[in-house]
């Protein structure tokens, strides 16, 4: 069996194992949403972080779209897989959230009422051996903050391990094109701003 | 294109089009590279770790909202997802909805007040309640009907004529007035339709007829 195949097949199986938990997890079955947040946590997080570039933001981010998916739930057709819905979610949470606190920043929201921001202070100092890998982090997260949003959106998604052209364009709802556009464009622009880091 | 040729995503046909392109063409072999770099550092551009306890009271507070014995979680987000909430206007703070929604999509009382950009709206008396709930359309709908109503009745009498008027036969028609008449059999073979060709390229008329069985 080719690479190609054995993929496949395994993306068919996370989805039937998906589709399972699911069913369990609206009548209540809380060892069900445990694996369902455990099996997708970490990717929803890193998704979350490349489009908002700070990890307490990404947090919050993460658990809103796990709330707004445990909330939808029931509404929640099985039209497309269950990671393709998931992982709109976390996208539209994730811009919602950058928006959310651009509006707050600029003070245009009433305080009362609105939880703690998220620290977006100076970095924490990594040890020593990962110190490398967080400034080119850092000079990532900055160069990707120059991306325009849908751009990113597009990249951020595919840049994720097992994602799809044909997936990321069902998850932000645009055509396979505009996904082959968008990323080429994203990634065009951080190659400028990049070069310094990458030569 | 060239960045579903540098992430294998094109079709073989596309793939083999831009193959034989980029032999002749140096800068878009060069644009492939970069696009493939770029994928590579950022395929290896991993966050920060999360520490395990933060997963583990993440979960807690996921199994008390569908367990419902926690305090529902205010929320700074709205993702405009058709499949969790429908399109729906909201009611002035205290007004009662008059369409239910699913008990899971119902937000804890004060939450749409503490969503960021909220304002607070003026309670209504019973009079402006009463006024906000009146059909605002109703009688359009009833308008609209009656109109609809009228136009198909008046359809149907220039339509039916009668049993006893007869209808002049496509084939016949076409005789008289000298025009080609061209037959198509339609998808259902019971049915054919007859097209009167007058002048030039112009359809004069067209006739749908059982086919007739010989």
């Amino acid at each position: 069996m080719g690479e190609a195949e054995s993929k496949a097949r395994g993306v068919d199986e996370a989805a039937q194992r998906d589709a399972e938990l699911v069913a369990r997890a609206r009548t209540g079955d809380t060892r069900a949403l445990d694996e369902l947040f455990g099996r997708h946590r970490q990717a929803a997080y890193t998704v979350a972080y490349r489009l908002l570039g700070n990890a307490e933001d990404a947090l919050d981010a993460v658990q809103e779209a796990f709330i707004h998916a445990m909330r939808g739930l029931p509404g929640f057709r099985g039209q497309s897989s269950f990671r393709t819905w998931f992982y709109r979610i976390v996208t539209h949470a994730a811009l919602d959230y950058r928006r959310w606190r651009s509006l707050r920043a600029a003070g245009s929201l009433d305080a009362e009422g609105a939880p703690e921001p998220a620290a977006t202070g100076p970095r924490r100092r990594s040890p020593p051996e990962e110190a490398a890998a967080a400034d080119l982090r850092e000079a990532i997260d900055k160069a990707l903050a120059n991306v325009s949003e849908k751009n990113r959106a597009a990249l951020v998604l595919f840049a994720l391990e097992g994602m799809s052209y044909q997936e990321v364009a069902d998850v932000l709802g645009i055509s396979i094109g505009t996904v082959m556009s968008r990323i080429f464009n994203a990634r065009q622009r951080l190659r400028g701003l990049l070069a310094s880091e990458i030569g | 294109m060239l960045a579903g040729y540098a992430d294998d995503e094109l079709t073989a046909v596309e793939r083999e089009a831009v193959a034989a392109h980029l032999e002749a063409c140096g800068r878009c072999r060069q644009l492939v590279l970069d696009q493939q770099r770029l994928q590579h550092v950022l395929e290896s551009y991993t966050p920060p770790p999360v520490p395990e306890e933060r997963w583990e009271a993440m979960g807690k507070r996921l199994r008390a909202e569908l367990q419902g014995t926690g305090l529902r979680a205010v929320l700074k987000t709205r993702p405009r997802i058709e499949a969790l909430e429908p399109e729906r206007t909201e009611p002035p703070a205290g007004a009662e909805d008059p369409t239910p929604l699913p008990a899971a999509w119902l937000a804890a009382p004060g939450a749409a007040a503490a969503r960021p950009g909220a304002a607070a709206r003026p309670r209504a008396g019973a009079a402006g309640l009463a006024w906000a709930r009146r059909p605002r359309f109703g009688w359009m709908a009833h308008v609209a009907g009656a109109v609809a109503a009228g136009f198909l009745l008046l359809v149907g009498l220039l339509v039916y004529r009668g049993p006893d008027e007869a209808r002049p036969e496509p084939r016949a028609l076409a005789l008289q007035k000298d025009v080609e008449i061209m037959e198509v059999q339609m998808v259902d073979p019971g049915y054919t339709v007859v097209l009167m060709v007058g002048d030039a390229t112009d359809v004069a008329a067209i006739w749908v007829v059982p086919t007739e069985t010989n």
